[in-house]
């Protein structure tokens, strides 16, 4: 009897199935609370009118009218640079820090410190230090260097500025953790074969830093795709910055049309997981393993 | 045979400090093409950090580096045309093993079909055929050992560095892959630096001997000269003498010294350097202690350059055994011996004078 139960057991555990994967079944069932649950009542309800008629109305009204189609361009437009700035300038700063440097932990702290704040309390210092009569224009202008305020909030400035001062940071941990897996002696080794710091770069570090950076990609790329505080308070939500969530927001609790807030949250899905699913198909074709050149 | 692509490597006067530690101090060392030189010493004095200078990785402090007459040091380390194999072997695992073996040739722009051609030759020369699609990670620790000493000869270095390149073996690969690197070094006209931190490894490997600590080299010579006629103490320490016993020098005859080990035990050994300071340090290697029969229960009787002690410990070892032994006033002497001693046994072991060193004590 205890035979038959262990060999079940090491089969089990052949592939991959251990006990302590029985651990992850309270976190699955709440996933299943505050996920699968909403996501399928939202969808039952997308596919029927206000009245309860079935049908995909609501889908033909979204695509059909400008003003709401238009919402999934701005979002991109905002989302997609966002999250490419947020990586972009990760790279190089994750490639400074991953090895020993002075003052490692100072530099983190300032650079990581903008993600404790908040997007409204980002979006009050950006009004405050960015608007018309914040400093930064008061001083352009003091200078002589323009006659007006430039308009830098309340616009796509704005929302972008905010997306990066929030976004950042978590895009930096991301790829400095990943970065700073990276041994060392295989820069060193590079050199010693006669590759100079940009090629050991491009064929060496970035290569293995490349799983990294899609990840932070990614995570960059779903939180940009949801904005909607910095939207509204630092953007133009009746305008260029009239992103998908406003639409569903206004949806949901302007019009009180719940079964159309629910195509449009289910769209938002649909568009997020087109994304995520393609970067990760690129990201399967990559070097994805070991990042040390020894043997583990 | 092919020819060495270096005359003379001459490091001179190179200093390394980091912050308030100095891991090199003045170090020099002339190396001639197609010599074999391990840099051999205790773990923290300084080995790779010279390694590290002549690559190009870390910076000197102070010093010169130069090659044929023509400085180096200034040189990154891509641009001095050495190759490097690293303890851990640092392959790119990303890479296959083909891919790792012809990174460097890539660097170098050389020609497609070429590069082929040489990668499968290094391949060939490290014995690995046929494993170029295979990654890293796919590979035993020797063969991976293999690809980085590939890696680095395909490109026909004008000097190969290790950094304990076996370390991370066991055993008998360790002696098997001992021999296949001193074969490369021959076959292929290399001119090698090896930094280890094992004797045996270095002695049977190394040309040149350069014995190190705290950042300065105590001793250089062939294996031969080093083995016999350590410089000093703690050279002899290295070199195998596990009998280091603190003794009062109590006169000298011919080069020959007489000195009393604790509580009036006097013994003759060589003179190495002992000075005319009193206090000296005496060396034996355990092997060349033999067990003569103990003159019965009393210390004093036994023979010239003998000592009488108690059998504490016996490790068997096949052929002989090592036996640690306590004489009068707490000495402990480690010797060697095929005879069958038992613990508690009394016993008196003798060395021959020209086996027992005399060192000035404060190496
Ligand atoms: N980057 C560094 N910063 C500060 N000290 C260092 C650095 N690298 C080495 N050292 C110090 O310099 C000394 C020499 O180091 P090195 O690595 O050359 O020793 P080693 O002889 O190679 O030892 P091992 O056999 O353990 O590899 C050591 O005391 C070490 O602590
Ligand atoms: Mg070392």
């Amino acid at each position: 009897m205890p035979e038959r139960s262990r060999s079940l057991r090491d089969r089990l555990a052949e592939r991959g199935i251990d006990r302590v994967l029985w651990l992850l079944l309270p976190a699955a069932a709440l996933l299943g609370m505050l996920f699968v649950y909403p996501f399928l009542y939202g969808l039952g309800l997308s596919v029927q009118s206000q009245e309860g008629t079935p049908g995909i109305g609501n889908y033909l009204r979204f695509f059909g009218d400008d003003f709401q189609r238009s919402t999934i361009a701005k979002t991109f437009a905002l989302a997609i640079p966002a999250a490419a700035l947020n990586v972009g300038i990760s790279i190089p700063i994750a490639y400074k820090l991953r090895g020993p440097v002075r003052h490692k932990r100072v530099i983190t702290t300032l650079l990581v410190l903008p993600a404790t704040l908040g997007t409204v309390l980002v979006a009050e210092g950006l009004i405050r230090y960015f608007g018309p009569i914040g400093w930064f224009n008061q001083l352009l202008m003091a200078i002589g260097i323009i006659d007006a305020p430039l308009q830098l909030t309340h616009n796509y400035i704005g929302v972008m500025a905010s997306l990066i001062i929030t976004g950042f940071p978590l895009s930096l941990l991301l790829v400095l953790g990943h970065a700073s897996g990276i041994d060392p002696d295989l820069e060193r080794a590079a050199a010693t074969l006669g590759a100079g710091p940009s090629e050991r770069f491009r064929r060496v570090i970035l290569p293995l830093m490349l799983p990294g950076i899609t990840i932070a990609f990614v995570l960059a790329f779903v939180a940009a795709f949801a904005v909607f505080p910095s939207a509204v308070m630092v953007g133009n939500p009746s305008g260029e910055t009239r992103v998908i969530s406003i639409a569903a927001y206004q949806a949901a609790f302007e019009r009180f049309d719940y079964p159309m807030a629910s195509a449009i949250a289910m769209i938002m899905a649909a568009l997020q997981f087109a994304v995520v699913g393609s970067v990760f198909l690129v990201r399967s074709r990559l070097y994805r393993g070991s990042t040390s050149g020894a043997k583990g | 045979m092919p020819q060495p692509q270096l005359e003379r490597l001459a490091i001179e006067d190179v200093s390394k400090v980091y912050g308030d530690h100095v891991a090199l101090r003045d170090f020099s060392l002339d190396v001639a093409g197609g010599e074999f030189v391990a840099l051999l010493g205790p773990s923290g004095c300084g080995k790779s950090t010279m390694l590290n200078c002549l690559a190009g990785l870390v910076p000197l402090t102070s010093g010169r580096i130069s090659i044929d007459g023509d400085r180096i040091d200034p040189l990154p380390p891509e641009r001095r045309r050495f190759g490097m194999v690293f303890q851990n072997y640092a392959l790119f695992p990303h890479l296959n093993i083909g891919r790792n073996v012809a990174f460097g040739l890539e660097s170098r722009r050389v020609a497609r079909s070429e590069i082929r051609a040489r990668v499968a030759r290094a391949l060939g020369q490290v014995r690995l055929e046929g494993l170029a699609d295979r990654y890293p990670s796919q590979l035993s620790g020797g063969q991976q050992q293999r690809v980085a000493m590939a890696r680095a000869i395909v490109l026909e270095p004008r000097l190969i560095l290790m950094d304990e390149p076996l370390s991370n073996l066991d055993a008998q690969l360790r002696t098997e892959l001992r021999t296949e690197l001193r074969r490369l070094h021959q076959d292929l006209g290399l001119t090698t630096i090896y930094v280890t931190h094992d004797q045996s490894e270095a002695l049977s490997l190394a040309d040149r001997l350069v014995v190190m600590r705290n950042g300065v080299h105590l001793q250089i010579g062939t294996p031969a000269t080093v083995y016999t006629e350590p410089a000093d103490a703690f050279v002899a320490a290295f070199m195998g003498y596990r009998n280091l016993i603190p003794a009062r020098r109590r006169s000298a005859r011919d080069g020959d010294v007489i000195v009393e080990l604790a509580d009036g035990v006097t013994m003759r050994g060589v003179d190495r350097g002992a000075s005319t300071d009193e206090q000296v340090v005496v060396a034996v290697r355990p092997s060349d202690f033999t067990v003569v029969p103990a003159a019965g229960s009393d210390d004093e009787a036994t023979g010239e350059n003998a000592i009488t002690c108690t059998v504490r410990v016996v490790e068997y070892q096949g052929e002989e055994s090592a036996v640690e032994a306590e004489a009068a006033g707490g000495l402990r002497v480690h010797f060697r011996t095929t005879e069958r001693v038992a613990t508690g046994e009394r016993v008196a072991v003798h060395v021959d004078p020209s086996r027992l060193l005399v060192f000035a004590a404060d190496a």
